[in-house]
C-alpha cells in the first residue's frame, strides 16, 4: 500500500522557487534560506538513497518540524543508510566544548535484553582517578536510528520515548540535556511480530509521522545497483553538508514566518472532530497531535516554496500524522480510509470559503 | 491582507446604518402608517441592522441571512393577518387597540426583515449596496418631489432669495434634495474602497436623474390632464348655468354634487355606474326607467333649485339608508302605479343615493361583492305603469296643497315670452282639452320635440336665463336640461305644477327580458315632471326629433348580466369569505408562465456566466485573484473539468495540468491571497491573475475538442459546478 505523498515535492526541481520575503527577513535567516538548507540536505541524502524521495521528504519534514518518525519497513530497505547519511550530512560547526559529547549519528539495535542504561548512558567508576564519571549512551547524538523499537522491553521503550519527548535523560537522579537537534528515526517490522512488545497508542503519539513503505519500483531498484560504485566511492560525502545551527534556525524561521490562516486551523480542528465522531473510531486523535501537526504543516508549506499553509498540506500530511493515532473498533476498516473520509468536508469548506471570498 | 474572517464594522456604524434605514422608512411610510406603526418600523429597522451584522459576524451564509429576513417578513405578515382577522381579539381589546397592535406588528416585522436582508446583502455583495442606497435616496426624493413645479417652494425666505438671484427655486430645492441624497448614499458607502464609492455614487446619481426625469414627465402629464380637467369643469359650469340660468351664485352646493349630467367623452359615457336588480317585472308607461337623484322645484328668481321649504321634495332627496326607512311625500294609493322592489349596487362613487321613481321605502343591503361594488341598497318604488291616456281628465296638483305650495310649484320666470308661447300652444288644443294638465304638458312636449334640436353644442352659457335663450332662439339647440326646463317653465306658465328631476334614465328595453339593468354614467338625464291629483309626479319626456348626437347603442348586455348575477348574490359582511381564483385556474396560469420563467432563468444564467467572466477585469486589486480564479474554474468547468469534492485546489490544478497548465500558478496566487501569503502574486511568476485566467481559457480551448468546447460555451449553467 502506498501511503506516501502523492505529488513530487517542489524541492526536487532543480530550480528554486524564489520566496518573496520581507526585507528584514532577508538580512536574517529567511524562508528561502530554509528552503536552500532543506534542498542541500535533500540532495545529499538522495544521492545515497535512491527511489525513496517521498520518504526523504517526510523525514526532512519531521526533522524541520522538530518531530520524530516511525518507519514500518522491511529489513534491507535502506533505512539505516538514510538515517546515517542524514546524520553525516549534519555537521556540527560548534567548538569542541560547546558540542560536548554529542555525536552526529548513532544507531541502536533494540533487543529484548537491552537495558535503559544501554540507551541513555551510565555512570562508571574509574579506578585510576577513583571517581564516578558519566559515559553517555547513544541517544547523545543529532540523529538516532532506533532499529526495531518494538523488539525491546517496555522499560527501555519508555525510557527512549521519554528522551524523545523531553529531549533529556535522567541517569542516577541527574538530568542531562540532549542536543537541541535530537531526531529519532525508529523502525519496526510490520510482519515479524513474534516476541515483540508492540508500542501502545499512547506511545505512538510521540511520533510525528508513521510511514509505511513498500518496495521501491523497478527503475529505482536498477538505479540502486547502477549507482553502487559511485556511492561506494563516497559521492554523498562530496556534497555540501548542512550545519546543525542552520537547522535550528530554520525551525524558528518556519514557525515564525509560515502563516497558518484561521481557516486552516478551523479545518484541522474540524477534521479531528470528524474523526472522533466517526462510529468506527474507538479512540480519536489527541489535541497534542494537532499541536504537533501545525509545525509539520508549516514545514511542508516551506518545502513547497510557500509562506502559508494550504489545504493541500493538510491533505498530504494528515494521513501520516493521524494514521497511527487513531484506534479503530473491530470491523476491519482502514485507518487511512477513515482519515481521508474525514478530511473531505473540512477541505471542501476551505476551498468554498476561499472561492467565495468570505475570509 | 486581513486575517479577520468578516468585514467588521464598528457598532456605532451599524447603529448609524440602522437609524438611516429607520429614517428612510419613516419618510416613505408616514402617509400610510399610523404613529405606532412608524415607531415600530423604526425600531424594526435598527433591530434588523443589528441582527444582520450579528449574523454576518457569525459567518452565516448569505442566503441563510436573506432567508431569515424574508422569513421574518412573511411570518410578520401572517401573524398580523391572523391578529387583525380574528374578531375575538378586537372584541377582547378595543378595536382601536387591536388596530394599533396590528400596525406595530406589520411595520415592525416588515422593516426588521427588510433591514436584515438589505444590510446582509449590502455587506456581502457590493452591488446590493445600490439597493440600500436607492431606498434612502428614494425617501429623500419623495420628500422633495412635492417641490416640483413650484407647488410648495417653501420656506419663502429661501425661495424668494433664489427668485431674486434669477434662479428657479424648484431647481434649487431639487438640487438640495439630490445633494442630501448623495451625501446619505456616500455615508452608506463610506469605508469601502474609494473607486467603488465613486461608481456607486455615479449609480445613485443616474438613478436620481431617472427619477427626476420621471417626475418631470409625470408632472407634464398631470398639467396636461389638469388643463383638460379644467376645460371639463368649465363645460360643467356652462351646463349648470343652462340648467338654472344666471351665473352660479353658489347658494346651493347640493346643486353641484347632483350634477351627474353627461360631460365626458365616449369613454366617460360607457362607464358603468350601477347595476339594478328588479324583483319583479314592470313596464313603465313612459318606456323609460327613471332613477331620481334630486328634484328642482323652487324658482329663486333666476333658476330652479332644490326646494328649501320644509317637507317639499323629500320624495326626491335621499341620503344612503342605514336602516329601513319610509320615504314621505309619495303618492302610493296604488292607482296607475305598480309597486316594485329593486336592489341597487353602485359601481362608481355617488354622493347620495338614487332610486327608481317613485321610491316609498329604502333599506340598506350588505354588499354582495365588496371587491366589485362600492355599496348596495334596496328601494321599493311605485312605478307609473298605466297608460298616459288614462290620466287625461285628472286635475293638476293636489287639493291638500296650501297656496304657498301651489305658488312654489307654478312659479315661472317673469319673462312674458313664456306666457305668450304657452297661451299660443294652449289655443291650438281642442276646446275640451284646453284645461287638461296632461294634454297641455303633451302639447308643449310636442312643440319642443318638433322644433328643438338635441345638441351639446350650445352657447347659452353665462346668460341670465339660458332656458329663454334656448327656447326663443332660431334653431333651438339644447340638451335634456334645457328641454326639461323649457317644458317645466311653459307648463308652469299655464298654472300646472311642475318640476325638473335629475338622475338616470334608462330605456326599458335595455332589460332585454332579464331582471338586471345596467346604469352607465352616460345615462345621466334631466326630465320634467307634472303633478296629477291621485297619481303624483308623472314624468314628461321631451325627445327632439332632430339631433346632432350619435346615439350610443346598448352593447353591454353581457356585462349587465354578469354584474346582475354578482349583485344577486347573498351579501357578505366579512371580506375573509372572499374566494380567490380557483386552484385549477391558478395552475393553468402558472403553467402558461412556465416557458417565460424558463426563458428568464436561462437569460439570468447567461448574465451570471458573462458577469463571472468579466468580473476579474472590473474587480479591485484585492479581489482580482479570487475572481480570476473563479473565471478560470468556470472555463474548466465548461469543458467538463471539475474539482472533486474534498480535493485541494492545488491537486486539482495538477490533475488537469495537461489541459490547462496555467491553472496551477493561478491557484497559487488565489490560495496565497486568501490564506495570508505575504507575496501571493509571486506564484504567478510574473503573470497577473486575469491574464493567467485568460491563458487557462486559451489552453482549455486548444486541448478540448471543438464541439465539446462549443457545448461548454453554450451551456448557461456550467458555472454552477465550478467550485
Amino acid at each position: 500500500m502506498v501511503v506516501v505523498a502523492v505529488n513530487d515535492p517542489m524541492i526536487l526541481e532543480t530550480e528554486m522557487t524564489p520566496l518573496q520575503t520581507a526585507p528584514v527577513a532577508a538580512q536574517t535567516f529567511g524562508l528561502d534560506a530554509c528552503h536552500e538548507v532543506a534542498r542541500r540536505l535533500f540532495d545529499r541524502v538522495r544521492s545515497a538513497v535512491r527511489g525513496r524521495d517521498d520518504v526523504i521528504e517526510l523525514v526532512l519534514n519531521a526533522l524541520f518540524a522538530d518531530g520524530h518518525i516511525l518507519l514500518e519497513d522491511f529489513p534491507g530497505s535502506g533505512k539505516t543508510t538514510l538515517a546515517k547519511t542524514l546524520g553525516e550530512a549534519i555537521v556540527d560547526t560548534r567548538s569542541e566544548e560547546e558540542r560536548g559529547v554529542i555525536e552526529s549519528f548513532r544507531r541502536i539495535q533494540f533487543t529484548p535484553d537491552l537495558l535503559p542504561s544501554d540507551v541513555m548512558g551510565t555512570t562508571i567508576f574509574e579506578p585510576n582517578s577513583g571517581t564516578f564519571t558519566f559515559r553517555p549512551g547513544p541517544v547523545f547524538a543529532h540523529v538516532v536510528l532506533a532499529d526495531e523499537i518494538n523488539r525491546t522491553s517496555p522499560k527501555v521503550q519508555s525510557a527512549m520515548l521519554e528522551a524523545m519527548a523531553e529531549k533529556q535523560v535522567t541517569v542516577d537522579n541527574r538530568t542531562r540535556r540532549l542536543d537541541e537537534l535530537f531526531f529519532v528515526i525508529a523502525t519496526q517490522n510490520p510482519l515479524d511480530l513474534a516476541g515483540t512488545y508492540p508500542l501502545p497508542v499512547a506511545q505512538l503519539d510521540r511520533f510525528l509521522f508513521k510511514i509505511r513503505m513498500t518496495h521501491i519500483d523497478r527503475g529505482s531498484e536498477l538505479d540502486v545497483l547502477r549507482s553502487m560504485a559511485e556511492r561506494k566511492a563516497g559521492a554523498p560525502r562530496a556534497m555540501p553538508p548542512v550545519s546543525r545551527d542552520e537547522i535550528i534556525r530554520a525551525r524558528a524561521t518556519i514557525e515564525e514566518r509560515v502563516r497558518v490562516h484561521p481557516l486552516i486551523q478551523e479545518a484541522l480542528v474540524d477534521i479531528a472532530t470528524t474523526i472522533r465522531d466517526d462510529r468506527r473510531v474507538l479512540q480519536g486523535v489527541s489535541t497534542r497531535s494537532l499541536v504537533l501537526a501545525v509545525p509539520a504543516l508549516q514545514t511542508r508549506a516551506m518545502l513547497y516554496g510557500r509562506d502559508y499553509v494550504s489545504s493541500e498540506d493538510l491533505a498530504a500530511l494528515l494521513p501520516h500524522v493521524f494514521g497511527h493515532r487513531v484506534e479503530l473498533g473491530a470491523g476491519g476498516a482502514d485507518v487511512h480510509e477513515v482519515v481521508q473520509a474525514a478530511m473531505a468536508g473540512p477541505l471542501e469548506k476551505v476551498a468554498r470559503v476561499t472561492l467565495k471570498g468570505e475570509v | 491582507m486581513t486575517l479577520t474572517p468578516v468585514r467588521m464594522t464598528s457598532r456605532s456604524t451599524e447603529l448609524f446604518h440602522g437609524l438611516l434605514l429607520a429614517t428612510a422608512f419613516v419618510v416613505c411610510a408616514n402617509t400610510i402608517a399610523l404613529v405606532p406603526g412608524l415607531v415600530a418600523g423604526s425600531v424594526g429597522a435598527v433591530f434588523g441592522t443589528l441582527l444582520a451584522s450579528w449574523m454576518l459576524r457569525q459567518r452565516y451564509r448569505t442566503w441563510v441571512i436573506l432567508a431569515v429576513g424574508v422569513g421574518i417578513i412573511a411570518g410578520g405578515a401572517l401573524v398580523t393577518s391572523l391578529f387583525l382577522g380574528s374578531p375575538s381579539i378586537a372584541k377582547a381589546a378595543s378595536p382601536t387597540l387591536a388596530l394599533r397592535i396590528g400596525e406595530v406588528l406589520r411595520w415592525g416585522t416588515l422593516t426588521w426583515g427588510l433591514a436584515t436582508a438589505l444590510r446582509a446583502a449590502a455587506v456581502r455583495f457590493r452591488a446590493a449596496l445600490a439597493i440600500e442606497g436607492s431606498i434612502v435616496v428614494l425617501a429623500v426624493v419623495t420628500t422633495i418631489a412635492a417641490h416640483r413645479d413650484g407647488m410648495i417652494a417653501r420656506p419663502l425666505e429661501i425661495s424668494d432669495w433664489f427668485w431674486r438671484q434669477g434662479i428657479d427655486p424648484v431647481i434649487a430645492f431639487l438640487g438640495v434634495g439630490l445633494l442630501g441624497a448623495m451625501l446619505l448614499a456616500g455615508v452608506l458607502a463610506y469605508g469601502r474602497s474609494k473607486k467603488r464609492t465613486v461608481v456607486q455614487l455615479a449609480l445613485v446619481l443616474l438613478l436620481g436623474f431617472f427619477l427626476a426625469s420621471r417626475i418631470h414627465s409625470a408632472d407634464t402629464e398631470a398639467v396636461q390632464k389638469n388643463a383638460v380637467g379644467q376645460k371639463l369643469e368649465k363645460e360643467k359650469d356652462d351646463k349648470r348655468d343652462g340648467s338654472g340660468g344666471g351665473s352660479g351664485t353658489g347658494d346651493n352646493k347640493n346643486d353641484q354634487k347632483e350634477d351627474d349630467l353627461p360631460q365626458g367623452g365616449e369613454q366617460e359615457k360607457n362607464k358603468p355606474a350601477a347595476i339594478v336588480v328588479f324583483h319583479r317585472d314592470v313596464r313603465p308607461s313612459s318606456g323609460i326607467f327613471y332613477f331620481r337623484h334630486g328634484a328642482f322645484s323652487q324658482f329663486n328668481g333666476a333658476r330652479l333649485i332644490e326646494s328649501t321649504l320644509a317637507g317639499v321634495g323629500e320624495d326626491a332627496r335621499h341620503d344612503f339608508p342605514f336602516e329601513t326607512r319610509p320615504v314621505p311625500g309619495v303618492h302610493n294609493d296604488g292607482d296607475g302605479r305598480t309597486e316594485v322592489a329593486t336592489d341597487v349596487a353602485l359601481l362608481s362613487p355617488h354622493s347620495r343615493m338614487f332610486a327608481l321613481t317613485d321610491a316609498t321605502e329604502v333599506a340598506p343591503m350588505p354588499n354582495p361583492e365588496p371587491a366589485r361594488f362600492r355599496r348596495a341598497y334596496r328601494a321599493v318604488s311605485q312605478v307609473v305603469t298605466d297608460d298616459y291616456e288614462s290620466f287625461i281628465g285628472m286635475s293638476p296638483g293636489s287639493s291638500e296643497w296650501s297656496d304657498a305650495l301651489w305658488e312654489h310649484y307654478t312659479e315661472a320666470p317673469p319673462d312674458a315670452r313664456y306666457h305668450d308661447l304657452a297661451r299660443k300652444l294652449q289655443s291650438d288644443l281642442r276646446p275640451d282639452l284646453k284645461t287638461d294638465p296632461l294634454a297641455l304638458a303633451f302639447v308643449v312636449k310636442r312643440y319642443l320635440e318638433t322644433n328643438a334640436t338635441y345638441s351639446f353644442k350650445n352657447k347659452y352659457a353665462g346668460s341670465d336665463d339660458p332656458t329663454a335663450d334656448f327656447l326663443f332662439s332660431e334653431d333651438m339647440r339644447g340638451y335634456c336640461v334645457h328641454l326639461a326646463h323649457a317644458e317645466a317653465y311653459l307648463v308652469r306658465a299655464l298654472g300646472i305644477p311642475a318640476r325638473v328631476s335629475a338622475g338616470y334614465a334608462v330605456p326599458a328595453e335595455n332589460l332585454a327580458g332579464g331582471s338586471a339593468l345596467l346604469i352607465k354614467s352616460g345615462d345621466a338625464h334631466a326630465w320634467a315632471e307634472i303633478y296629477l291629483e291621485g297619481i303624483g309626479w308623472v314624468p314628461i319626456e321631451v325627445t327632439p326629433e332632430k339631433t346632432d348626437v350619435e346615439p350610443t347603442p346598448f352593447e353591454e348586455k353581457d356585462l349587465q348580466q354578469l354584474l346582475g348575477e354578482m349583485a344577486r348574490k347573498e351579501g357578505r359582511t366579512e371580506r375573509a369569505a372572499y374566494e380567490g381564483p380557483k386552484l385549477g385556474e391558478l395552475l393553468a396560469k402558472v403553467w402558461s408562465a412556465v416557458p417565460w420563467l424558463l426563458l428568464a432563468v436561462v437569460a439570468l444564467a447567461y448574465a451570471i456566466k458573462i458577469w463571472r467572466l468579466l468580473a476579474p477585469a472590473l474587480a479591485s486589486e484585492k479581489k482580482k485573484a479570487r475572481l480570476a480564479y473563479r473565471a478560470a474554474l468556470d472555463r474548466c468547468s465548461a469543458a467538463g473539468h471539475i474539482r472533486r469534492r474534498g480535493e485541494p485546489p492545488e491537486r486539482f490544478a495538477q490533475r488537469i495540468a495537461d489541459v490547462a497548465p496555467s491553472l496551477d500558478p493561478l491557484t497559487g496566487v488565489h490560495v496565497g491571497t486568501a490564506l495570508g501569503s505575504r507575496a501571493p502574486l509571486a506564484a504567478g511568476k510574473g503573470r497577473s491573475a486575469p491574464s493567467l485566467s485568460s491563458d487557462v481559457g486559451r489552453e482549455v480551448r486548444q486541448s478540448t475538442r471543438w464541439w465539446r468546447w462549443l457545448l461548454g460555451g453554450l451551456n448557461p449553467i456550467a458555472w454552477w459546478w465550478s467550485r
